[in-house]
């Protein structure tokens, strides 16, 4: 039965296209054709040793492939057939997998590993294959080395594809016997170890009944911990791997263990290499995350209970905990605040410390505060930056009463680091620390204020010449006075940033137009900070953003203007475009909110329409929709008036509903005709038509992405509540289109985001008047 | 470090595999780099794509062959068979689509159980969109397996070169390696190679489409 397969296997890992494809073609046209040949071909080809190796390891993932699938309903289309292949296939199949696990070569071997676990999760359930586990723990006590790592591999994977109950359980204590033993010091072969560590970090799930039990969690734990010092530095990151997931999945088993973990993480973290120390760390952060779920889930109930009690590990463990973290910090990288994804062990400490904080609130701040006070002046600039980066990431969880005077004190000596410390590096982590004091801090809430009008002037002073440093540097500052500009957002008619409101607006667009404004996102930071200070500004600055009005719309202007762009450049000017349509749209949104300034955007309305008919024209998706959220915004503000641009409107909201493929600005474009909808009303009648039409195609056809089918719902609700009684010409569709969504409803699990928008329908027209006009048509 | 079934280049060459659920950004993110252009419409890749990716560096030139994997299973082909001597790795998710992110760890463990210890980056796509759902602060897989992380977006240019200096450090061993700008003329011994190699490819084809002699022939004569 079996066939030659070797040469098309690996044709179908070439690079070149034609060849690949054309193997494909015949592989899947063998496995149509020929199921159980296909099967028992790739497993022959997996088994024989006489095969290169690269064809046996294609041969086996197909033949896994051939079994799984991440999709639930493919995946029982290939269990049924597996199930139902003959039985003299399935044999062969399996003793060529079983035999494959003494092969020498070590890529086949892991390969039937997977495969062996997906034929497991398939049959044992079935009470089928039982002879198989026995048949894996007695290879554990063959000589051969490289036997006993495959298997324990199998008996991992076995275990995460099967669930303990499926087995039984002296079968299950058997398996984690064999593996924790595989584990163990005594086994002297560094293969072994690691299989077995890596088996348990698999088996951890399946290990639910041994948790439980006292003696057995002793001994899991104990090898566990022993093998975090292993010499092999591989070893010894598996096996804080599995402490990592032991601390999410066991929290509350872990606190006759804690002291010796924290000695073992404490000297991974100060010693060891960095990969191993990073999953050190990595187990703090794990407590810290079980913690603040519990207590969040504490504060939530009106029980005041939760199905786990807090151990409070992290308040125990921060007199030790906080130094180590602290020591972290200083082992920055060089050119680190270049790469704001950097990830490395300062990094890692840094996002812990925050945790911890958020965990356990104010009692950090007395263990870091000392810290932060020695480093800060130091002359190394590790030190500095360290000192500074701690500071940031205390400042959310603890209350804002404890850390304002702190903040207060050391405001001035922050600014002033920020543009005159000689590094880079500590200048950017600065300016990031103020950002962090102005969300966490600066509101209108917080008792005692740390801007106030003593220091106000020099604080903007200081994040506008910073906003003059390098791309990454300036971009933190842009993001600290975003964060300052938030914080005034309901400081009532006055605000203190009214005196400066100009100066920090001409310098956000000097920013702007810097030459390297596209590096570190900057020119998109100085854009959104702008936008905020204008969405937080008061009524003082009204003229103000009216003369902004005309600044941005030349933008816009400029931009639209530019010829003989290269693609990187037609790239950067859509980006460009985008970030001047969504100023615009907050600009909008403040001159509409005021009676005083509304009428400015009926005079400018006409300049303001045409500069987004011409964005619309660009073709770029994201400018596209930005240009379409500010027309909304448009519309709100000058309502009736609006009426005047729907003839030219009305093609690209059409074109727009029909975009399926890019269903983003298709669900913007359909909240944009509820908000047209409310500034029309009546006058929106002639274009329903067309409207309601595409609407209900939009919610009937399969090919638009889910997420668009709620806010379609409503724009229908926001159509019907405009128009009224010409709403009846509509009504038998809508019902019935909201009668298929109700059935889905009763056959779909649990609530829908989908019948969101069938609530809101109703919610919006009043229900006796549907089923009163509704018995009219 | 030539590759068994690869072309060969006399630079360093690396294969990278890019996996990630449907409609993350995989292929845009590739073909940007290649001709720079943002494709709006989303066309399921089938199977695999495999592009050739070169970067200037500090230290010469390298490539990286891009095999572009489809991220719905129904268009999938060989799935991870596509991963077989991978030697670095992309996993990509959609920040605006919360389920892209709960699939990581499954593409994660598929791809580390076929390439064994290479260095991976988990990239956010779409950070440009305004209601991302995955929030930068819950992004946290990254962590549990001592991977480098990036939010990037096709669109812009926010990071788009960030996952390829980031593995090819890995790679070199040379945490000091950086991108340099490509020379804007091609060297000419690069340019006759080139042609050499065209005319060579060529020569086989017209090769391989001639008829085979066959014995029946001699009857003709």
């Amino acid at each position: 039965m079996a066939m030659e397969v070797t040469q098309v296997l690996l044709s179908a890992q070439s690079i070149d296209g034609n060849v690949r494809k054309h193997a494909e073609d015949s592989l899947r046209q063998f496995q149509e054709q020929n199921l159980p040949g296909f099967l028992v071909s790739l497993s022959g080809e997996l088994a024989s040793e006489d095969k290169p190796v690269d064809s046996r390891k294609l041969a086996g993932l197909i033949l896994k492939n051939a079994l799984d699938a991440k999709d639930e309903n493919r995946k029982q289309e290939l269990v049924q057939r597996w199930l139902s292949l003959d039985p003299v296939a399935k044999t062969q199949v399996k003793s060529c997998l079983l035999q494959t696990l003494s092969s020498l070569v070590p890529d086949a071997r892991s390969t039937a590993t997977q495969v062996i676990a997906k034929v497991a999760g398939i049959e044992l359930p079935q009470k089928q294959w039982p002879e198989l586990i026995g048949s894996l723990l007695s290879n554990i006590h063959q000589v051969p080395t490289h036997v006993k790592q495959a298997t324990l591999e199998t008996l991992g994977y076995l275990c995460e594809e099967v669930s303990p109950q499926v087995v039984d359980q002296d079968q299950v204590n058997k398996i984690l016997t064999a593996v924790v033993q595989g584990m163990n010091a005594s086994e002297g072969n560094n293969d072994v170890r690691l299989a077995a560590t890596r088996a348990l970090y698999n088996a951890l799930g399946f290990a639910q009944a041994n948790f439980s039990n006292d003696m057995e969690r002793d001994y899991i734990m104990r090898v566990v911990c022993e093998t975090t010092v292993c010499p092999e530095l591989k070893i010894r990151q598996a096996a804080f791997e599995c402490l990592v997931s032991i601390a999410a999945m066991y929290y509350e088993k872990l606190a006759p263990y804690i002291q010796d973990i924290y000695n073992i993480t404490a000297k991974a973290v100060r010693v060891d290499e960095e990969p191993v120390a990073l999953q050190a760390i990595e187990f703090w952060s794990t407590i810290c995350d079980e913690e603040t779920d519990i207590l969040e889930e504490y504060m939530g109930d009106s029980n005041g209970d939760s199905d786990i009690p807090c151990f409070y590990f992290i308040k125990q463990a921060l007199p030790a905990l906080i130094p180590l973290l602290l020591e972290t910090l200083l082992k920055q990288e060089e050119d680190q605040d270049l790469d704001e994804g950097a990830w490395n062990i300062a990094m890692a400490g840094g996002t812990c410390l925050g945790l911890v904080a958020r965990t356990v609130g104010d009692d950090i701040v007395p263990l870091v505060m000392p810290f932060i006070e020695e480093n800060i002046t130091k002359p190394d600039w590790r030190q500095r930056e360290a000192a500074s980066y701690a500071f940031g990431s205390i400042l959310e969880g603890p209350s804002p009463d404890k850390l304002a005077p702190l903040v207060n004190h050391a405001l001035p000596f922050m600014l002033s680091a920020l543009v005159k410390d000689p590094n880079n590096h500590v200048k950017d982590t600065t300016a990031w620390t103020l950002g962090r004091m102005f969300e966490f801090l600066h509101s209108s809430i917080v008792g005692t204020p740390i801007i106030n009008e003593g220091n106000c002037q020099q604080i903007i002073t200081v994040l506008l010449q910073s906003m003059k440093d390098v791309p990454n540097v300036a971009e933190k500052a842009c993001g600290a006075l975003y964060f300052l500009a938030q914080g005034y957002e309901d400081v009532g008619p006055t605000s203190p940033l009214t005196p400066l409101f100009q100066e920090i607006v001409q310098s956000l667009l000097t920013v702007t137009h810097r030459e390297d404004a596209t590096e570190s996102r900057l020119r998109t930071a100085a854009y959104e900070t702008l936008n905020e200070v204008v969405r937080c500004s008061t009524d003082e600055t009204a003229t103000l953003v009216v003369q902004l009005v005309s600044v941005i719309m030349m933008e816009l202007h400029k931009c639209l203007e530019a010829q003989n762009l290269s693609s990187d450049e037609r790239e950067k000017r859509s980006e460009l475009i985008g970030l001047l349509c969504g100023c615009m749209q907050v600009i909008i949104q403040k001159l509409g909110s005021l009676d005083s300034t509304k009428y400015v955007l009926v005079q400018y309305s006409d300049q303001i329409m045409r500069l987004f008919f011409r964005v619309f024209a660009c073709r770029n998706a994201t400018a596209h929709e930005e240009a379409m959220l500010a027309i909304g915004a448009l519309a709100y503000s000058i309502g009736q008036e609006f009426s005047n641009y729907m003839p030219e409107f009305y093609k690209f909201l059409e074109m727009d509903l029909q975009n399926f493929e890019e269903y983003q600005v298709c669900a913007v474009t359909v909240g944009v005709i509820g908000d047209i909808c409310r500034a029309l009303e009546l006058k929106i009648l002639p274009y329903c038509d067309g409207i309601m039409t595409q609407l209900l195609k939009n919610l009937s056809s399969d090919n638009l992405h889910r997420s668009v089918k709620p806010p379609l719902f409503s724009c229908i609700g926001d159509i019907a509540l405009a128009i009224g009684d010409n709403f009846n010409k509509y009504l038998m569709y809508a019902m019935n289109t909201l009668q298929l969504a109700a059935e889905m409803y009763a056959h779909t699990s649990g609530f829908d985001d989908e019948m969101t928008g069938v609530y809101q329908f109703f919610e919006k027209w009043d229900i006796r008047g549907i089923f009163c006009d509704f018995s009219r048509v | 470090m030539a590759l068994p079934n690869q072309q060969t280049v006399d630079y360093p060459s690396f294969k990278l595999v890019i996996v990630g659920d449907g409609g993350t950004g995989k292929t845009t993110f590739v073909k940007r780099h290649l001709t720079g252009e943002f494709e709006k419409k989303y066309e399921p890749t089938i199977g695999v794509e495999v592009h050739p990716l070169d970067f200037f560096t500090n230290c010469g030139k390298i490539r990286f062959y891009c095999w572009d994997t489809a991220g719905q299973e129904k268009f999938g082909g060989l799935r991870d068979g596509y991963y077989i001597h991978g030697q670095c790795a992309i996993i990509m998710f959609d920040v605006t689509a919360r389920l892209t992110y709960k699939n990581v760890p499954t593409w994660h463990r598929d791809l580390c159980r076929v390439c064994e210890n290479i260095p991976i980056v988990l990239c956010g796509n779409k950070v440009d969109v305004k209601n991302r759902q995955v929030k930068a602060k819950q992004v946290t897989f990254h962590r549990k397996k001592n991977l480098q992380y990036y939010e990037i977006s096709a669109k812009s240019n926010y990071n788009f070169e960030k996952p390829f200096l980031y593995l090819a450090r890995k790679l070199a061993g040379d945490t000091n390696l950086h991108f340099v700008e490509s020379p804007a003329l091609a060297p000419p011994e690069v340019q006759i190679d080139l042609a050499a190699q065209q005319q060579h490819e060529a020569e086989l084809l017209a090769a391989a489409s001639q008829p085979l002699p066959d014995d029946d022939d001699d009857q003709f004569e």
